[in-house]
């Protein structure tokens, strides 16, 4: 009994932390570009815009909710809805904290010893939903924006997939838990062993949330609003939200599976003074770096054409990958020999 | 040569160029106002909201020539006179001014004699409704009414 | 049950092919990235370009006929709203129009001063070019990094004609009045700013790898088409031809100053790129000379306060940002102008556009359109 309350406050908190970190990661969007644009972003809502989130939110929800004519409707209404849910779904697995974090009661929903491969799938039926809405809206130009965005997930899952591989080999589980544990046990985060994989991650990671420079799904200079042209409402809202959420998904996959998750940077010499900060503030100060760098490439480059986008996944990204996985393994085979 | 541009562009190094810019901007100081709290200096030439000038009896400087109608290219000004049978001198009766029209070219300030109507540097010039944008003598010697925005 | 058969009989692939139709796309009048009311209809294959039809008309305004329902002077402030992001340089090309149609003689301080607002106007054109190229390409920050820019060249505008945009700057026969106090040390500061932030967005744009895919190989259009279209401007400059109204046929006092015509090599979108970039300096460097040798003098040309020119006709053309604009003005003996023609540059670079983007994707297309610099004020006029 006392186990089911533990994980049922657990899943209120972590939705909760996350519901708001989505929202607010909008409105470090919108300050961290602006900065970078010599201007402000929002200051008008709250101390420097800081309710800002919560305004657009409210508009949102109360705007009217339009469902165009000539659509499949009950695809139109269900597609934002599995969009959102799946983005939601992935923090099941995500370790915040250690497994003695969240004062003993450890710091994550479950642990699975698959884990890493949950999260990748579900990640991967998120698409669904934007497949389901451009094609839901009868519209042309969302039919093309999630015709692309087919193309996208599955040119850069491969890619992903096999990126990760190279950790996971390292670590010898697909438990997020036992990947941190191992780096902890060797000392070294595994970005430094698995600088290539690394890389390829988060390009990977970039293109499968459909963000700059790999936003064609949305590009909104050539497709308008691409997949979510013809949503308003909450329903543009639940997009939205599950775009954000994924973004931080990777950044949490990547700050678990690279850069350690909830261990503390050089616990030899920084061990002493700073071993009072929770592990889960270590988590977030990494999900943070990533979420930071998402935003500064957003503000910096320019977009790639969809034709050339498939050719970095396939012929640049993928033939690395592959090299990648192959290399890591002969070196494990040799030490181990 | 190609293999400097080889190792370049393994590197990164066109995109962390691109990077450090826009993270020198970051830090360095927004350069935009925050408009109803800030102004930007508005230059004295500046063409805003007609005024029509009084003289110092507060009776209107207008001597009701109509070369300002004349010279307006939209033709957004009516001036409407009598002749005074006493003075034998044109008196001016009515006087409008239709800011929906108005380029905000100057001529009508450029060619007026007397110097009477002007445009003023006042920038701030939305209505509600637009028979608010149609001005007379006495909106115009005192301004337009402008509606206020409150937090 | 019909329908069940026909699938059993035929060739599935076969169906499959067949089934595959052309999709017709209707790019604006409202989209974000045609720079204004510009309609495109695409025919796609997948997401290739197959055909192209522009439709325009949206911003019609009648400017011509209004300008033979006016004065000669009146009409001025119309020709601001042509090509309303240089406003400047539609001024001054109807002005001396007319001035050349009335035989006026301009003094040298007013030429020296309008050639300084017009080159100013080309780099304020070709910064907001960049800025709105920049961002349908994707890059958003260049945008606003281009606006600050512009908006010194707005400030000095502002205070020398009065207005930031429409600015009506010129008479015919001069200018309305002198140059402010403290004109000179603005124009200069500017001019000393302006390389820094050239090479600033340089430094995210030029040797980016995106950029370079986006933008080489794409649209392009050899210097012979070019010509034959009727391209002016930086869009045909990129193609290698050297062509510039301003060393061809000298105007105002531009035969006075010092200055290169940049031109590229390949001809496309890259090329038409660099080539508006070093064209800004270039621009500056018009700037900076001129602003040292403004002559003592009058502002303005003794004019008749009613300008009744000459019977007769006159086409007179200036390099405006975008390439050359024309006016070809009729009198009538009268106070109004018969007939004012305006040759615009984005209708006829318009005209390049299909043979551009046949064969090229949907982004590219807005790349193009980025590319040519139209300006929708002008081409429906």
């Amino acid at each position: 009994m006392e186990f089911l309350l533990v994980v049922v406050v657990k899943i209120v908190i972590i939705l909760a932390f996350i519901s708001l970190g989505v929202a607010y990661l909008t409105y470090l969007e919108r300050k961290v570009i602006g900065h970078m644009q010599v201007r402000l972003g929002p200051m008008r809502v709250g101390w420097h815009g800081l309710l800002q989130p919560i305004a657009d939110g409210l508009k949102l929800v109360i705007k009217e909710d339009i469902i165009p004519t000539q659509s499949d409707k009950l695809m139109f209404i269900l597609a934002p809805v599995i969009c959102f849910l799946h983005a939601f779904l992935v923090y099941t697995f995500i370790p915040f904290d250690g497994p003695k974090g969240f004062w003993g009661y450890g710091g994550y929903i479950s642990d699975v010893n698959v884990g890493l491969l949950f999260i990748v799938a579900i990640a991967s039926v998120g698409v669904v939903g934007i497949i389901l809405g451009g094609w839901a809206s009868n519209s042309k130009y969302p039919l093309l924006g999630s015709l692309r965005s087919v193309a996208q997930l599955v040119s850069y899952e491969v890619a992903m997939g096999l990126a990760i591989m190279g950790p996971i080999l390292l670590a010898g589980s697909l438990s997020m838990v036992d990947i941190v544990k191992a780096q902890e046990k060797m000392g070294v985060w595994f970005f430094v062993p698995q600088i290539v994989a690394f890389i390829i991650y988060f390009i990977c990671g970039v293109a499968e949330t459909n963000r700059a420079p790999f936003d064609l799904p949305e590009a909104e200079s050539e497709l308008v609003g691409g997949y979510h042209t013809e949503y308003s409402g909450f329903r543009f809202a639940l997009y939205f939200l599950a775009e954000y959420a994924n973004m931080i998904t990777v950044s949490a996959i990547a700050a678990t599976v690279f850069l350690g998750g909830w261990l503390m940077p050089f616990p030899s010499i920084l061990g002493p003074y700073l071993s009072f900060i929770p592990g889960f503030v270590w988590f977030a100060l990494k999900v943070f770096f990533f979420l930071f760098v998402y935003l500064w490439i957003r503000a910096t480059f320019p977009r790639y054409r969809f034709d050339q986008l498939m050719a970095i996944g396939w012929k640049i990204l993928l033939p690395l990958a592959i090299a990648n996985l192959l290399v890591t393994s002969f070196i494990i085979l040799y030490l181990k020999m | 040569m190609r293999m400097k541009e080889l190792v370049s562009k393994v590197l990164f190094v066109d995109l962390i160029k691109g990077l450090s810019v826009t993270f020198k901007s970051m830090v360095s100081h927004a350069v935009t106002e925050q408009y109803p709290k800030e102004r930007s200096k508005i230059y004295e030439r500046f063409r805003g909201e007609p005024r029509m000038a009084v003289d110092e009896n507060g009776k209107t400087k207008c001597i009701a020539c109509n070369l300002c109608a004349m010279n307006c290219p939209v033709g957004c000004i009516t001036v409407e006179a009598e002749r005074d049978p006493e003075t034998k001198k044109r008196v001016l009766t009515r006087y409008v001014f239709d800011m929906q029209r108005c380029l905000f070219c100057g001529f009508c300030e450029e060619i007026c004699p007397v110097n009477c109507i002007q445009l003023t540097t006042d920038y701030e010039m939305s209505q509600y409704d637009r028979k608010d944008f149609v001005l007379e003598l006495n909106e115009l010697e005192k301004g337009m009414e402008k509606i206020k925005y409150k937090k | 049950m019909d329908e069940v058969k026909n699938i059993n009989k035929t060739n599935f692939a076969e169906e499959f092919v067949d089934a595959t139709e052309e999709l017709v796309l209707n790019m604006g009048p409202q989209h974000p990235s045609t720079h204004g009311v510009l309609r495109v209809i695409l025919k796609l294959h997948h997401e290739k370009v197959v055909d192209l039809d522009c439709d325009i008309g949206y911003l019609h305004r009648g400017v011509e006929k209004i300008s033979e329902t006016l004065s000669y002077k009146l009409a001025a402030p119309y020709m601001d709203r042509l090509d309303y992001i240089s406003a400047v340089s539609n001024n001054l090309a109807y002005i001396e129009t007319i001035e050349k149609l009335a035989g006026v003689e301009v003094p040298k301080k007013a030429q020296y001063i309008r050639v300084i607002l017009t080159e100013l106007a080309r780099i304020s054109s070709h910064l907001l070019w960049l800025a709105t190229h920049a961002l349908d390409i994707g890059a958003m920050t260049v945008f606003l990094y281009c606006f600050r820019e512009r908006e010194e060249i707005l400030n000095i505008f502002e205070m020398v004609t009065g207005a930031r945009l429409t600015t009506n700057a010129f008479r015919i026969g001069g200018l309305p009045q002198d140059v402010p106090e403290g004109f000179e040390k603005a124009v200069k500061d500017f001019c000393e700013i302006l390389p820094g932030r050239i090479s600033e967005y340089e430094a995210l744009l030029t040797k980016n790898r995106i950029w370079l895919a986006r933008t080489k190989n794409v649209g392009v259009i050899s210097p012979e088409d070019a010509i034959a279209i009727g391209l002016t401007g930086p869009s045909l400059r990129g193609s290698g031809v050297k062509w510039d109204l301003r060393k061809a046929h000298p105007y105002e006092s531009y035969n006075e100053f010092e200055f290169d015509i940049p031109t590229g090599e390949n001809g496309d979108t890259y090329d038409r790129y660099l080539v508006r970039l070093e064209e800004m300096r270039q621009a500056r460097r018009i700037i900076l000379q001129a602003i040292d040798g403004i002559p003592e003098g009058d502002f303005t040309a003794k004019v008749p306060k009613v300008l009744k020119p000459p019977k007769g006709e006159v086409y007179h053309s200036i390099e405006a940002p975008k390439g050359e604009l024309g006016f070809y003005v009729i009198s009538d003996g009268s106070t109004k102008p018969y007939r004012v023609k305006i040759k615009g540059p984005s209708f006829y670079n318009l005209q390049a556009l299909k043979k551009m983007c046949l064969g090229h994707y949907v982004a590219d297309v807005v790349a193009i359109i980025g590319t040519l610099d139209i300006v929708l004020g002008e081409i429906d006029r």
